[in-house]
């Protein structure tokens, strides 16, 4: 796969040069296995496998991209007219630049050879006990709707006409599961995942316990009235808000005035007890590669110290905006898509409070299962306004589940609420958070 | 793709037995305009092309996709697809009716490829300055314009083999209004399985400036009160509604997992008499249209819910079989990525009697909703939660003051069965809706409907408010 990447890139990059203009071009690769088993049979056994090329020309400064599936010379050789074709209509950028060469790149470990080594059979297996485990937790789990074993295999070649040539691969897996829990003619569903870069690592008894235990806590909730309540938002919450927060630390963001911590470097934003990390370069970390997509070296950079927002999140035009390097924050979705600001590995560092005592400290309290609605939060004025579910905490003890309810309050008023940070981080996908205690948020019921 | 190829592959893919094959082979051509900050930042462009073969035996599926269509490498699909689910003999492949089933888009229709670079960048310029030009207190303008034009070759161990090819275009604006601090947005959206005629048609500079005055306008809004409140929905606001709330709860694979309220249910009073619910993928020009669904069936209207009565689920082929009953026309797809599942496509309240000005007059105190956020929805137990970006409140029988920052809470079927009130009106919205990963276009809408009671979540929580039951 290697070679039919590189090869192809190098076939785009040398039509493109005749052209005078700046060329990079990104070829990605994606295999992809899933089995996804239901009553203990396979119901959908998927396998794929894709390649294609996106090219960027920056023509005096005045951007064109094109992409094609299509890697025969005749596509490639349109595929690059088309991208210098739009690029006459676009204003000049004076902030576009493509990496130089001779950056250093970390020596990471993306590849688990043992992925591929192990029988579909025996992934299927894997899949097959989870669903059973699930089921047998509770008798009151009623279904599992689906359970999942997931690889995927990714290569990415990146060259340019500034020198830069790179390609690595990174393959993770995963296992999932959707179960159902009945109850008095309560039904009520539960997920959970578990993502790998180690064939080995990956737990089925652990993802089974845990989306058999989501669905039952659930069950037969009641509703609560309106009041002001401290909050602990569960790991799995937490990394929620973290994503939000990642929107409003994206320099492009900053720049257009779309995120609140605009003027807020060095300024305290959150509470002491309170720091985030972005690091690519972690070990065994979802989203940890040894370059961003346009090819410029992992890194490791705290975005919150200690409660003050020490910088934002950077690829080469934004960081060029800003007269800073770029922080390797560039990521496509595919060979399909232009380069946008995205995090790597990001993780709310961990506290000093275990879970169990941020509840034991309550007199009254809502433990935070769920939030719904995310995306709809304003990353400008920073209010938002969301679906809650969660089990109410009295005396210091969980008691009975609630739903329906709404959390209504501000970004930066919440973070600096923070009185607790729990002592252990878990990781869903690339972001990793513990649990987060907040003094006081308003908790509208029915 | 030649017909010989086709059965070819159909043979591979059950030479090791099963019950159904079918192919999908997709070549499309996107590409898209994005300006913010007045300039046009991103222009993109691309060709994609790939195939997905589907062996089903049983209720197992077997599905394989490659982006590579030299010969070898659509064997080797087709092999892989044949040996994943099954250990038997070969299934016969009924031979491919000689002439495809045809469907293309209207002669008198502009093809996106027709339209130069530099006109579409005209309009992306001209909705920018509408939008503009509506204020000063105007911060920011972002305008998307997407267009697709999308080739199938279908074909299915029935003898079944249709082509299909057909436009799409999208366009967005979104507008940042500020004043003294506080920030708000605006936002409009057009779309329809159409030519390029579609940005004319749906008033596309005027949309812009509408975008602009919303964000405007809620710049005086008042924060939402909480509680428990009479809603009417307009027939503006679009009908996400009764997608979220209730059409998802329709498609039969969700039915048959035991994952829908509306399980067992067929025969039964789900919503208001005065609620009726149809699925029509045969609407001229809308955003969820199509003349064949993913799987070469032919759209159709399906009536879902009459009267109040629950009378039919959405169907694909596969979970049909499993009902004895015919597919409706909704097996869907994102693309040749994707195994087809039953989906929504245009999706709506029928309209009934009333007058939507005298819904609002006869309402003592609550919130009027003319646009919808974004939502989300538990479809186990049909909780709902819907942003709403902009409402207005209603007390006796007026419309009094706009609001921001609201939100509704509330349970699908219990929803529904609380319409009280249907206007005789019908409004339209568009969206991509996300299941199972994939993503596929669809529109949805209503009348001007009256629920009884809905939780208002809003940023201004009265002490005492809520906990009346």
């Amino acid at each position: 796969m290697k070679d039919m990447l590189k090869s192809a890139a190098y076939q785009a990059l040398n039509y493109a040069l005749k052209s005078g203009a700046e060329v990079e071009v990104y070829a990605g690769s994606h295999r992809k296995l899933q089995i996804e088993v239901a009553q203990g049979r396979v119901e959908t056994l998927k396998e794929a496998a894709e390649a294609g090329l996106g090219i960027r020309i920056v023509n005096s400064g005045r951007l064109g991209f094109a992409y094609t599936s299509d890697l025969k010379p005749s596509a490639l050789r349109e595929t690059v007219d088309t991208a210098l074709q739009t690029s006459g209509y676009m204003s000049a950028d004076p902030h576009l630049n493509l990496t130089p060469a001779g950056l250093i790149y970390p020596r990471l470990d993306t590849y688990d050879a043992e992925i591929n080594r192990h029988p579909i059979e025996e992934k299927t297996a894997l899949a097959q006990q989870a669903e059973k485990m699930a089921r047998a937790a509770d008798r009151r789990i009623s279904m599992v709707e689906r359970s999942g074993y997931e690889e995927n295999e990714f290569g990415v070649a990146i060259v340019n006409s500034r020198g830069v040539d790179v390609y690595e691969r990174g393959n993770y897996c995963s296992l999932y599961l959707y179960t159902l829990a009945e109850q008095d003619g309560d039904a009520q569903g539960g997920f959970a995942s578990m993502s790998r870069r180690s064939y080995i690592d990956l737990d089925p008894e652990r993802v089974a316990g845990e989306a058999a235990c989501r669905a039952l806590r659930s069950l037969k909730a009641r509703g609560m009235g309106s009041k002001k309540l401290p909050c602990v938002f569960e790991p799995y919450v937490a990394v929620k808000l973290l994503g939000l927060l990642a929107r409003m630390a994206d320099a492009e963001a900053v720049f257009k005035g779309k995120s609140l911590l605009a003027d807020k470097v060095d300024r305290s934003i959150a509470a002491e007890c309170f720091s985030v990390l972005d690091d690519a370069t972690l070990d065994g970390g979802l989203a940890t590669f040894p370059f961003d997509d346009e090819g410029v070296p992992a890194q490791r950079h705290i975005l919150i110290d200690r409660g003050r927002l020490k910088g934002f999140l950077y690829d080469n035009q934004a960081a060029h905006r800003a007269g800073l390097p770029s922080t390797g924050h560039a990521r496509r979705m595919s060979f399909r898509s232009l380069p946008s600001i995205s995090p790597s590995n990001l993780i709310i560092q961990a506290g000093n409070m275990e879970d169990k005592k941020m509840v034991g400290d309550l007199p009254e309290g809502l433990y935070v299962t769920d939030l719904m609605g995310l995306h709809t939060a304003n990353p400008v004025s920073g209010d938002f306004s969301l679906g809650a579910a969660g089990i109410l905490i009295q005396k210091g003890q969980l008691t009975h589940p609630v739903r329906g309810l709404v959390i209504a309050g501000n970004m930066i008023e919440m973070l600096q609420n923070i009185d607790a940070v729990g002592t252990e981080v878990r990781f869903f996908g690339s972001r990793g958070a513990p649990g987060l205690r907040v003094a006081s948020l308003s908790v509208a019921g029915s | 793709m030649e017909a010989a190829v086709l059965e070819r592959l159909l043979d591979l893919a059950l030479q090791k037995g099963g019950d159904y094959a079918d192919i999908y082979v997709e070549y499309k051509k996107n590409s898209g305009i994005w300006l913010e900050e007045d300039r046009v930042e991103k222009i993109h462009s691309g060709v994609e092309s790939g195939l997905g073969i589907r062996v089903i035996k049983a209720r197992q599926t077997a599905y394989v996709y490659t982006s590579d269509l030299s010969p070898g490498a659509l064997e080797n699909a087709a092999r892989t697809a044949s040996q994943a689910i099954n250990r038997s003999a070969a299934s016969r492949v009924i031979p491919l009716a000689v002439t495809a089933v045809k469907s293309s888009p209207p002669l008198d229709s502009l093809a996106p490829h027709q339209v130069p670079w530099s006109h579409k960048m005209e309009q992306v310029l001209a909705a920018n300055q509408a939008a503009r030009a509506v204020g000063p207190a105007i911060r920011q303008v972002s305008v998307a314009l997407a267009d697709l034009e999308k080739q199938v070759v279908f074909a299915n161990s029935l003898g079944e083999r249709v082509e299909d090819s057909f436009n799409r275009i999208r366009g967005m604006i979104n507008v940042i209004a500020g004043r003294n601090g506080l920030l708000q947005t605006g936002y409009e959206s057009v779309g329809g399985v159409s030519g390029w005629e579609l940005l004319d048609e749906q008033h596309w500079e005027e949309r812009a400036r509408k975008a602009a005055q919303l964000a405007i306008n809620m710049l005086s809004a008042q924060p939402a009160p909480a509680g428990r409140m009479p809603v009417i929905l307009s027939a503006q606001a679009g009908g996400t509604m009764v997608h979220e709330a209730c059409g998802h709860g329709l498609e039969a694979d969700l039915v048959h997992k035991g994952l829908s309220v509306y399980k067992g249910k067929i025969g039964q009073t789900v919503a208001s008499p005065l609620v009726t619910v149809i699925d029509d993928a045969t609407l001229p020009q809308r955003y969820g249209s199509y003349v064949f669904d993913d799987e070469g069936t032919a759209a159709q209207a399906t009536g879902l819910i009459e009267n109040g009565r629950l009378v039919n689920y959405l169907y694909d082929r596969m979970t049909a079989a499993h009902d004895k009953t015919g597919s409706t026309g909704n097996g869907r797809r994102e693309s040749y990525q994707h195994k087809p599942i039953p989906r929504m496509s245009n999706t709506f309240i029928a309209p009934g009697k009333d007058h939507p000005q005298e819904i609002i007059s006869s309402t003592d105190r609550g919130l009027l909703v003319l646009k919808m956020g974004g939502g989300q929805v538990n479809t186990i137990n049909g909780d709902f939660i819907f942003e709403v970006s902009e409402a207005y409140m209603v007390e006796a029988g007026q419309v009094t003051y706009p609001v921001r920052g609201a939100t509704l809470t509330g349970n699908g079927p219990k929803a529904l069965q609380d319409v009280d009130r249907v206007g005789c009106d019908l409004g339209f919205a568009i969206g991509v809706c996300g299941k199972d990963g994939q993503g596929v276009p669809v529109s949805d809408a209503q009348p001007t409907i009256r629920i009884k009671e809905l939780t208002v979540g809003g940023t201004l929580v009265k002490p005492g408010s809520g906990a009346r039951r």
